[in-house]
């Protein structure tokens, strides 16, 4: 669409000058408010999910992360334990470059934020513990990371479906997915609407969390009853079976072989 | 107090796990209770668990430069009730563990022992002896205070009995290397001076609002059939306190000072009775080991018994609010 006169905005309009003063405690709902911002863009997917083509099925994927997780603690085995970084390693080969860059960042924060907490330990039992701690640490974010990013939601929940998971959790799993954005959204337009209307010195700033988040159960149960309603509505007999799951083929076991591999290993290698 | 995976061995994960699928089952049993009465029940445990998700993302700035954040656990129980917050807690910690990567996978158990059993449970629990006093407010400041201080020493403890259960030969711990005299302290320490108040804090304000505005959507579970299983399991009680006759010996650390003596003498520790206990004070009770003059024990025991539970119920009676 070509602008014509009609289109045009006028100039005070495009002016985003703002000339409200900030609030000594505006600090207090700005930092929140992006916070929920952030989750709100985090959950906005599918744009922050890479999906890997050579990938198995929801549940052979779950089972894998379970086993690798489960991996990584029993073992200590340091030959062992750089095989589970080979295999990684190569797993991370079929992201993105932008998916990995974005995993590579997350990994070393997460790390630092690990050894952090266990280099204190140093002087308690020595160097050894704290190598091993840090290197394992680190290892099950990386796999859980990993997951993280090349599963989309609905993958996981189709995941703990194939894994016999109750039907109750898994629709409870599903409607707190849907209800973490709308709430968020909520809570994200009070928390923008407070910071804006805040003009003068509030004394007691903390009395407001109570409506803020009173105001947001209230709505939870308005939410639940509407909720409800459309569920009945659409024949809900309290079985949840919106979800297919497939039968696990030749591609899932070729996924899950390095994690079996490694689990021989872990078995029958003893030195 | 999301406790990460390799900080507890895969012991402590497998038996806590194992612990919480029971609570889990009576949980999922009590909420299609719930459902019978109330339909949106179960739409509302998933909203409940989004919201708890946004309880926890929600920080306050503490003295310090630092922010900490509520769990919402005794607040969530207050107002959809426990079982229900038990089932939206965990839900929220699984979805946090698989997804935004806060907490363990391998210590999901753990996490939901500790944030979805202990904490609303204790904190209701408080709540509701608040409200039987009719001091709703104190119940919901206590409640949400000590629930989260226990959950944060059972945290404490989890993390520091790992030095003790999983180490090497030469006893390099394998997973959380710190033991539990720093672990204790360091989570009720952050706890009890911060983390509790911040707790209190938010569930009293959000409370006070819910109940202000729409008092009818706060949980009541006002009814008397607990009461009369309350009754049957007391009179069982009482008639099984003559169970601990059968066994031969004198219970650890109730010996007389004969008793005592012979103890010491057995296990090689000297032979002399501590001199303040041989000239301590020594009082004599009415009915002496719950023994009464020409009654059999067992009599004795039950007769102590039903004396105890009417002092107590006694008690809390003359304790009550007059009701209008």
């Amino acid at each position: 669409m070509k602008p014509n006169k009609l289109n045009d905005l006028p100039d005070w309009i495009k002016n985003s000058n703002y000339n409200y003063k900030v609030n000594y405690r505006k600090s207090l709902w700005k930092n929140n408010r992006m916070h929920i911002k952030n989750l709100l863009s985090s959950l906005a997917q599918p744009k922050g999910v890479s999906y890997v083509h050579r990938r198995g099925s929801p549940g052979v994927n779950l089972i894998q992360l379970l086993i690798s997780v489960l991996l990584i603690v029993l073992i200590h085995n340091i030959t062992l334990l750089w095989i589970i970084y080979i295999l990684l390693l190569f797993k991370l080969l079929f992201l993105n470059p932008q998916q990995l860059r974005k995993f590579i960042k997350s990994w070393i924060i997460g790390s630092i934020i690990a050894s952090l907490l266990i280099i204190p330990s140093y002087w308690l039992t020595g160097i050894s513990t704290v190598l091993y701690f840090t290197i394992k640490t680190s290892l099950i974010l990386a796999n859980a990371q990993y997951y993280r990013i090349t599963t989309p939601f609905q993958e996981l929940l189709t995941g703990l479906k194939a894994l016999h998971f109750p039907d109750m959790f898994i629709m409870i799993i599903a409607i707190s997915l849907t209800y973490i954005r709308m709430l968020g959204q909520n809570l994200f337009l009070n928390l923008e609407a407070l910071e804006l209307r805040t003009v003068s010195k509030n004394k007691h700033p903390y009395k407001l969390i109570g409506a803020i988040f009173g105001a947001l159960y209230l709505k939870s149960c308005d939410y639940a009853i509407e909720l409800y309603a459309a569920m009945e509505a659409r024949g809900f007999n309290g079985h949840y079976k919106s979800i297919k799951v497939k039968n696990n083929n030749f591609k899932d076991f070729v996924t899950l072989s390095p994690a079996i591999i490694v689990l021989l290993l872990f078995v029958l290698w003893r030195k | 107090m999301h406790i990460p995976d390799n900080y507890l061995s895969p012991v402590t994960c497998g038996t806590l796990f194992a612990a919480v699928t029971p609570i889990w089952t009576i949980a999922v049993i009590k909420v299609k209770k719930q459902i019978k009465k109330h339909h949106e029940t179960l739409p509302m445990i998933g909203i409940a668990s989004s919201l708890a998700f946004l309880i926890m993302m929600f920080n306050l700035p503490i003295p310090g430069g630092t922010t900490a954040h509520a769990v919402g656990g005794t607040l969530l129980s207050i107002l959809i009730g426990p079982w229900a917050t038990c089932l939206a807690i965990t839900v929220t910690l699984l979805l946090q563990a698989f997804l935004f990567g806060d907490g363990g996978i391998l210590s999901f158990g753990v996490n939901v022992m500790n944030m979805a059993v202990i904490m609303p449970f204790v904190g209701y629990w408080i709540y509701k002896i608040g409200k039987k006093f009719k001091h709703e407010k104190l119940g919901v400041i206590l409640g949400s205070y000590i629930g989260i201080n226990s959950a944060a020493l059972l945290a404490g403890i989890e993390l520091g009995i790992q030095p003790l259960i999983a180490h090497t030969n030469n006893g390099s711990p394998l997973y959380c290397p710190y033991g539990l005299n720093i672990t204790v302290p360091a989570m009720l320490l952050a706890h009890l001076l911060v983390a509790g108040w911040v707790e209190v804090i938010f569930t009293l304000l959000v409370f006070k609002f819910v109940n202000k505005v729409s008092p009818t959507k706060i949980y009541d579970n006002s009814n008397n059939a607990n009461n009369i299983h309350w009754i049957y399991l007391l009179i069982g009680l009482a008639l099984i306190s003559p169970l601990g006759l059968i066994a031969k010996n004198t219970a650890f650390g109730e010996w007389n000072n004969q008793e005592l003596q012979h103890m010491l003498i057995k296990q090689h520790l000297g032979s002399q009775v501590p001199e303040g206990m041989l000239n301590g004070f020594h009082f004599k009770a009415l009915f002496s080991d719950y023994t009464i003059n020409g009654l059999p024990i067992s009599i004795g025991y039950i007769l102590s018994a039903i004396t105890a539970i009417l002092v107590f119920l006694l008690l809390v009676r003359g304790l009550k609010h007059e009701t209008k």
